[in-house]
């Protein structure tokens, strides 16, 4: 075996015992084959659901990617007052789990106004928009915030707004990829569109494979990954090289416009609103101030004793991606992007089924594969941030670096250089596994501090109050885990 | 039969494809301890064929001999690191997160110049008070010669220069020209991407045809 191909392999281990192994173990146990022989494409009702999945997917990542490009183009291209705090307040939607964002939404306008008013997938595809636009605005304005030097002096010369204009166009090769991730990462939402009343593929995917037909489950995640193909070969293949490698310098010769102020603030409104509502909510009364004090405490040694455990598993995605990505493994990173587009609950299950009984019992107190079951749903962040990360360099400077013997090359020059990419990518996926819910309600030991279960249970059972503290507490730690990794790199590259 | 009775390049019948455009043939050879330029208008293909003898750039037909031995072997040819090169390109490519002298002392350790040779051809290039530096720090001129200098550090025996003089006055060009006098004298041969015709050293003119 070729040295490039063990090299690709290694990066592939976590999704392939972690993913593949299992699932298709499970797959032949379930006896798919048999049933897809018999008849594949399952019941009308299937290709509802899947048809209706990949809608609400669609729609919300370019209803979010449009979003998230305004944000990106007003915040790289203007200057005005606190714009790290409307930055790091975007962004916050992004770090409150879904659970608590669509509580929210429903304490403000009540479930049965939901239906009634936003009604069903449009009210899905409005909430998944609104938590998912952050994450585009975050990718975007990386893209824009590491234009070369000269393009950005060049593009100061313009009129404010002929700036902006131009400023976008040249985002939207961005922007239309981010479209593309999104798709993937939102096939797989269940717990948004659950709360407009919607049946997505995860949901029905999860219930065929714990209490119905197992075969059927399969059939429909087979299907899901044949509708989603087309976006799979798109991120994978055609990403152009790119030359952007510098920041654009600090915020001089930046135009200012009030217009574009006046927007942020609007744009802020709903994320103001929503920290209200939970603010809000969340203030305990005078008689239940020691109760809630220690249930606060209870909830940051929570918060704190999942974060290692997330950041392990962040980091493992994006650290196969990215060598993945730098080696031109096409082939590789399709197969770390293919669990993500599948139901968290189907690779949980198959491990569980498959792997765990052959775990010493020891290991059964340790989130083990709990942390490879989230890494493995990583995989296409991982492989997107890789994919940008490895663009993002000068070719110039990467061809240097290809005179290097190869492992020096990678790790001595062009990883360090990626890291600017790679480390925002690693909160990305941070906030993903500390807020994802199925896999952690299958596979987590006992007693295991999830704040995302935690919150999903307090939910249930209408706890209200308490959710909206651990909801706060993950958007305030995800803030300052994001400032915490991104000022550094903004100072040095200044 | 020794590596010392092979020219230090030789190139028949190349033939590479930048973007549309078709660069070639093109045969040439470069003894040791020689210098040649390549010279032409801009688009002719100066760049692109030293990015092709580099393996930085896929060739179409041809070949490539460093030191007698075919770089076109095999699927993807010989890996740019196992060519026996140094490359110099024409736009910056200086890894700015390394100090200039961290980055010498990397691309040298496979059989590069010691510490203190780096030392002294930094002094030659008057870059000895700047090597702690990263690239943000320096000039055009002198992230030119700060490049030269981690490019001469390598060990590679065949120099692939892309426009080494572009950014630099007549001080900057003179310490260049020197030094690299000095290299080919220790052994090393030097191809040159110019964009005017130099008296300097033996040329080739590339033209349309």
């Amino acid at each position: 075996m070729k040295k490039r191909q063990i090299g690709a392999f290694w990066a592939l281990l976590p999704v392939l015992i972690g993913f593949y192994f299992p699932v298709i173990s499970m797959m032949i146990h379930d006896g798919l084959f048999e049933a897809v022989a018999g008849e594949f494409g399952g019941s009308s009702s299937s290709q509802s659901v899947i048809l209706t999945t990949v809608r609400i997917a669609t729609m919300s990542a370019v209803l979010a990617t449009l979003v998230g490009l305004l944000d990106a183009v007003l915040l790289a291209g203007t200057r005005g007052p606190a714009r790290v705090l409307i930055a790091g307040m975007l962004l916050a939607t992004f770090l409150i789990p879904p659970a608590a964002l669509a509580s929210a939404v429903q304490g403000v306008i009540g479930s049965s106004t939901l239906r009634a008013t936003i009604r069903d997938e449009l009210g899905a595809v409005c909430m998944l928009a609104f938590r998912w636009a952050p994450v585009a605005c975050a990718m975007l304005l990386g893209a824009a915030v590491l234009w070369p030097v000269q393009q950005e002096r060049a593009l100061r010369g313009l009129s404010p707004r002929v700036a902006l204009f131009v400023r976008a166009r040249c985002l939207m090769p961005q922007a239309l990829r981010c479209v593309g991730l999104l798709v993937l990462l939102l096939i797989s939402a269940s717990e948004l569109p659950s709360y407009a009343g919607v049946e997505t593929i995860s949901q029905r995917v999860h219930a065929r494979l714990t209490v119905g037909d197992a075969a059927e489950g399969w059939q429909l995640a087979l299907g899901m990954l044949v509708a989603v193909a087309p976006v799979l070969l798109f991120l994978v293949w055609k990403l152009p090289r790119s030359d952007r490698s510098q920041w654009g310098g600090t915020v001089t010769g930046l135009p200012r416009l009030r217009g574009v102020d006046l927007l942020l603030v609007i744009r802020s409104i709903p994320v103001l609103a929503l920290v209200f509502i939970l603010a809000v909510t969340a203030w305990p009364r005078a008689s239940e101030m020691a109760v809630a004090g220690s249930e606060f405490i209870d909830g940051v040694v929570g918060i704190f004793q999942e974060l290692p455990r997330a950041f392990i598993a962040s980091s493992i995605a994006v650290i196969c991606g990215w060598r993945l990505a730098d080696g031109g493994h096409r082939w590789g990173l399709l197969l770390l992007c293919l669990p993500t587009v599948l139901p968290s609950s189907l690779g949980a299950l198959a491990l569980l089924h498959v792997v765990r009984p052959t775990l010493p019992l020891v290991l059964d107190d340790l989130p083990i594969l709990l942390t490879l079951a989230q890494t493995c749903k990583l995989g296409a962040v991982g492989a997107a941030a890789g994919l940008v990360a490895s663009r993002v360099i000068p070719l110039s400077e990467s061809n240097s670096s290809r005179l290097l013997a190869p492992v020096t090359g990678r790790w001595r020059v062009r990883f360090p250089r990626a890291l600017p990419v790679l480390l925002p990518a690693v909160v990305i996926g941070v906030a993903l596994v500390m807020g994802e819910v199925e896999a952690t309600l299958l596979m987590a030991p006992p007693g295991h501090p999830s704040p995302a279960l935690e919150l999903h249970q307090l939910l249930h059972f209408r706890n209200d109050e308490q959710a909206a503290r651990i909801a706060l507490l993950l958007a305030l730690v995800g803030s300052m885990l994001a400032a915490i990794v991104v000022a550094p790199l903004r100072r040095k590259d200044k | 039969m020794t590596q010392a009775n092979h020219p230090a390049l030789e190139v028949a019948d190349l033939i590479v494809i930048r973007g549309t455009h078709s660069i070639g043939p093109i045969t040439f050879q470069l003894s040791i301890g020689k210098q040649l330029a390549l010279t032409g208008g801009n688009g002719i293909g100066k760049s692109s064929m030293l990015l092709a003898i580099a393996g930085l750039l896929p060739v179409t037909s041809g070949t490539i001999r460093i030191s007698g031995e075919s770089m076109l072997s095999g699927s993807d040819g010989v890996e740019p690191w196992q060519r026996g090169i140094s490359w110099l390109g024409q736009e910056r490519g200086l890894w700015p997160h390394l100090s200039i002298e961290a980055q010498c002392r990397l691309v040298a350790r496979d059989g590069g110049k010691t510490a203190e040779q780096i030392v002294a051809v930094a002094q030659s290039l008057d870059m000895a008070e700047l090597i702690q530096r990263r690239p943000a720090a320096l000039s055009g001129g002198e992230a030119q010669r700060a490049e030269l200098l981690r490019t001469v550090s390598g060990g590679g025996a065949l120099l692939l220069l892309d426009e080494p003089f572009s950014a630099q006055n007549e001080d900057g060009r003179r310490r260049i020209e020197t030094l690299l006098e000095q290299e080919c004298q220790a052994g090393r041969s030097v191809l040159l991407a110019l964009h005017q015709t130099d008296s300097e050293r033996e040329t080739l003119t590339l033209t349309q045809n």
